[in-house]
């Protein structure tokens, strides 16, 4: 080697020692970046002052004045944990717009950060288990559906809230189905949530169609009975047949300029299972048969497969490309005037009345679902209960008294009945009620019969909903049949398999026989996965029978 | 400094000052690397309760034997490599288009990238709104040329297509970008010299054009296929792998054991199975790139 070269080489010695400092002044540099960052100070859990004031009464005026109640009691345990901040996750689009109008209140009455943090609706369940596991103490609450329980329960993602409802004993006299939004089905004495919204299909149809005396002439001497809200899924099927326009030919008199469909169901792959499972209960349907010692699939039993074949058969009854229909189409063009009859969540009512643009304002009648005649000739009406939330306190939640007490006041009978009640041009609401008492038509006639808005719940918007007492009352008949959704782990695996092999029937690739069978298949591969013991013990098929949820 | 001066070439001391830099970079891309390969020799389920448990690579076996891995790879292939093909062909000819002094060129390289600045999520709204039979303006036009309607979201066949055209009309101008970039680069006195010579114009394409370009065509093609392959949010949204699977892609496949059926380990195993896939294709693609 010459010497120059020599000179220009590093000793070995020298490189070791270079780049040893530079790594190590990392690993060191990195260190004391972790010990100093800050601590997240956690309010004091003691309570030091006591609350002296009691509820005096119920709310029978405007409340411009919020009652005295459960509400009220949480809004005053919370000014000591003025300046806390709160993550709470809902869903983005249809919870998002109520909760935040409800969160800015809250903080501004308590001088806390309740944080919105939207996304999208499966989305949710994504968010809560990726920061749990992190454990990054970023979300405080959720809006969760009770499908998810067997999963955050057993991944420890929720905690029970039972410690604080010893505390401030928030009022659930008239929860509807109690135990099973709060999981004490599965674990009584147990609540793992308090209950925010409850979800169940409805039949949504166009009032005036229906009582246009063309059509129901021209239906009378069709079928020889009168056109009205169908009381059985083959009505359904009729009128929607009868009720279906090609362009050109006439609606109520006029000609139709594109196609309009009896009926405007979601259909597109990525929840037509709602749809379907909507369907099966009426029929006999079960998801699972459950003895002592197995389980089996029951979603190809010969009832699932007479209701998918009628699901089939009704679907062309529609819009074009019905079997592709999903949320934009379903909400979009029943309210762009396209459709007679539509079946969605409880939320479609005011979005029906109140969304931009909306064509069918003041159109629009609600109604029980179609059932199926049973052989005694009374008529089985079921009605899924599509998701349904409830608001639950996560386990690295580092203000835990405080995120509770927010979730206290929200869904407390004053507060939760605005929130039910809410309908702004653009945060419409998709809260449902979930007390008995939300189901009084009384309030619903005090806000929605005036132009004044006196609960506050329509931004001053002045149009009146004369349709809102049917609403409610729809609400709560078909709530009254209503059937839970698949609660069992793994859900999602289910669901996504049935999901896809509907829509390989609704498009036609398979038989609704062979659809179902492929699906019973895959089904058994998952109960081997999540461990049959594991699907039996969240699975109660008493759980899906009629009147079983206690009202 | 006057022994680092003696002991140091420029080379090692610009060597000394990235490596903090390189550090950095293989722990972001090294390290995640080797977590999920060791993820997909383990069985794990979030929200199970349950942690890793070493399984022998069984969901190796899990993936590859499952039909729909193999059905999304199929509806891989077909979507993606359409859209490859008609992007670059798009991309070609508008490329060679504009490759001239033509008045308002810049306007037009412009108006024909304008696609490719929108978000995705709004591309595949904007074209499932064109789509649906009710309500777009494509049905109307494709009855009046067929005679017919089709129906872009509900049949197996013409949904792979509706997701093809979206992806098209958003990324062919990408292609053309890098291939006028190509086409842009020759010398133009290649082509005088050819003209004396007495070329005809498709000489002069094939012979000065297309292998000049070569190189450029490789990479556009290269780097399209691998979004091809990772083309995710225009199929989520336009038909959400439907119907039934028919536009389930990888990617779609992986999403969902990852973050809807929340299996960890076949997620990992799948995405290495692609892995392999894409390394290959990449590995041949640059060899063909700089052959002489």
């Amino acid at each position: 080697m010459s010497k120059k070269s020599e000179e220009n080489n590093i000793s070995r010695r020298k490189y070791l020692q270079i780049a040893g400092g530079t790594v190590a002044g990392l690993v060191v540099g990195g260190a004391l970046g972790y010990v100093a960052k800050p601590e997240v100070t956690v309010p004091p859990t003691t309570v030091t002052s006591t609350v002296t004031e009691t509820v005096t009464g119920t709310v029978t005026a405007p409340p411009t004045t919020v009652a005295m109640d459960t509400g009220q009691i949480a809004v005053e345990a919370a000014k000591k944990f003025a300046g806390t901040h709160i993550g709470y996750v809902v869903e983005s689009g249809f919870d998002e717009g109520c909760c935040k109008a409800f969160a800015e209140e809250w903080n501004k009455l308590t001088g806390m950060n309740v944080e919105i943090i939207a996304q999208p609706t499966f989305g949710v369940r994504e968010k809560v288990i990726t920061e749990g596991m992190a454990k990054t103490g970023a979300v405080d609450l959720v809006n969760t559906f009770p499908i998810w329980y067997p999963d955050f329960i057993a991944g420890k993602y929720i905690v029970p809230l039972n410690q604080y409802i010893d505390k401030y004993q928030p009022d659930m006299s008239d929860v509807i189905f109690k135990d099973y939004f709060t999981a004490s089905t599965w674990q009584p004495g147990v609540t793992w949530a308090l209950p925010i919204d409850g979800d169940v299909f409805m039949l949504y149809y166009r009032k005036d169609i229906f009582e246009h005396p063309d059509e129901r002439k021209a239906f009378k001497e069709q079928y020889g009975y009168d056109l009205a809200p169908p009381e059985t899924w083959q009505q359904y099927t009729q009128i929607a047949k009868f009720l279906t326009r090609k362009p050109g030919e006439k609606l109520m008199g006029q000609p139709v300029a594109a196609q309009f469909g009896g009926q405007i169901e979601f259909r597109s792959k990525g929840g037509v299972f709602w749809w379907f499972f909507n369907r099966i209960g009426a029929y006999g349907g079960r998801y699972f048969n459950k003895t002592a010692n197995n389980i089996d699939p029951a979603i190809n039993s010969p009832a699932c497969i007479q209701a998918l074949k009628d699901m089939i058969e009704c679907t062309p009854y529609g819009i074009p490309e019905a079997a592709a229909v999903a949320y934009a189409e379903t909400i979009g063009g029943m309210e762009a005037g396209s459709g007679a009859m539509n079946i969605f969540w409880p939320m479609f009512g005011p979005h029906c009345q109140y969304a931009p643009g909306s064509k069918v304002v003041d159109k629009i009648g609600y109604a029980l679902m179609p059932g199926v005649k049973q052989q005694d000739g009374s008529i089985l009406h079921r009605a899924i209960m599509a998701a349904g939330k409830v608001i639950n306190l996560t386990s690295d939640s580092r203000n835990p008294e405080a995120a509770y007490l927010f979730a206290q006041w929200i869904t407390s009978p004053a507060v939760h009945q605005r929130c039910v009640m809410w309908a702004t041009p653009t945060a419409l609401g998709a809260l449902n009620p979930v007390r008995r008492r939300e189901f009084d038509p009384a309030p619903w006639a005090q806000e929605y019969n005036t132009t004044s808005d006196p609960y506050n719940v329509r931004a001053g918007n002045p149009t009146p909903w004369p349709g809102a007492v049917d609403y409610v009352k729809a609400d709560e008949v078909n709530l009254k049949v209503g059937l839970p959704d698949i609660l069992v782990p793994g859900w999602a695996e289910f669901q996504e398999s049935i999901d896809t092999e509907l829509s390989n029937a609704v498009t036609g690739k398979k038989t609704a026989e062979n659809a179902l069978n492929d699906c019973h298949d895959q089904w058994v591969k998952f109960i081997d996965k999540y461990g049959k013991a594991n699907i039996m013990q969240w699975y109660l098929p008493e759980m899906y029978e009629p009147g079983y949820l206690k009202w | 400094m006057g022994w680092i001066e003696a002991k140091w070439t420029r080379r090692r001391y610009g060597l000394l000052m990235v490596l903090p830099c390189v550090a950095v970079l293989a722990s972001l891309m090294i390290v995640p690397l080797i977590y999920e390969l060791a993820l997909s020799f383990h069985e794990w389920v979030w929200g199970s309760g349950l942690g890793w448990m070493f399984n022998w690579g069984l969901s190796y076996v899990k993936v590859l034997t499952d039909p729909r891995f193999s059905t999304s790879l199929y509806n891989t292939l077909i979507i993606g490599g359409s859209s490859l093909a008609l992007e670059f062909a798009i991309g070609f000819a508008l490329a060679f288009l504009l490759n001239r002094e033509i008045r308002g060129r810049s306007v037009l390289v412009a108006a024909f990238t304008s696609p490719m600045m929108l978000i995705p999520v709004m591309v595949a709204h904007l074209w499932r709104i064109m789509y649906f039979q009710g309500s777009g303006p494509i049905d109307p036009i494709v009855k009046s040329v067929l005679g017919y309607s089709i129906l872009w979201l509900q049949d197996p066949w013409a949904s792979k297509f509706a997701n093809v055209f979206a992806n098209t009309w958003e990324w062919a101008p990408f292609t053309m970008l890098i291939l006028l970039a190509g086409f842009t680069a020759i010398p133009v006195t290649l082509y005088e010299a050819a003209r004396v010579d007495g070329a005809s114009s498709w000489q002069m394409f094939t012979r000065i054009t297309l292998p000049m370009a070569r190189p450029l065509i490789v990479l556009a093609l290269l780097i399209r296929a691998m979004e091809e392959i990772k083309l995710f949010d225009v199929i989520y949204l336009i038909t959400t792998g439907g119907p039934g699977t028919e536009t389930e892609t990888v990617t779609l496949y992986i999403f969902r054991q990852a973050f809807q059926f929340l299996d960890m380990g076949k997620a990992a195993a799948s995405s290495f199975i692609l892995l392999i896939i894409v390394t290959v294709i990449a590995t041949v693609s640059i060899r063909y790139m700089y052959r002489p």
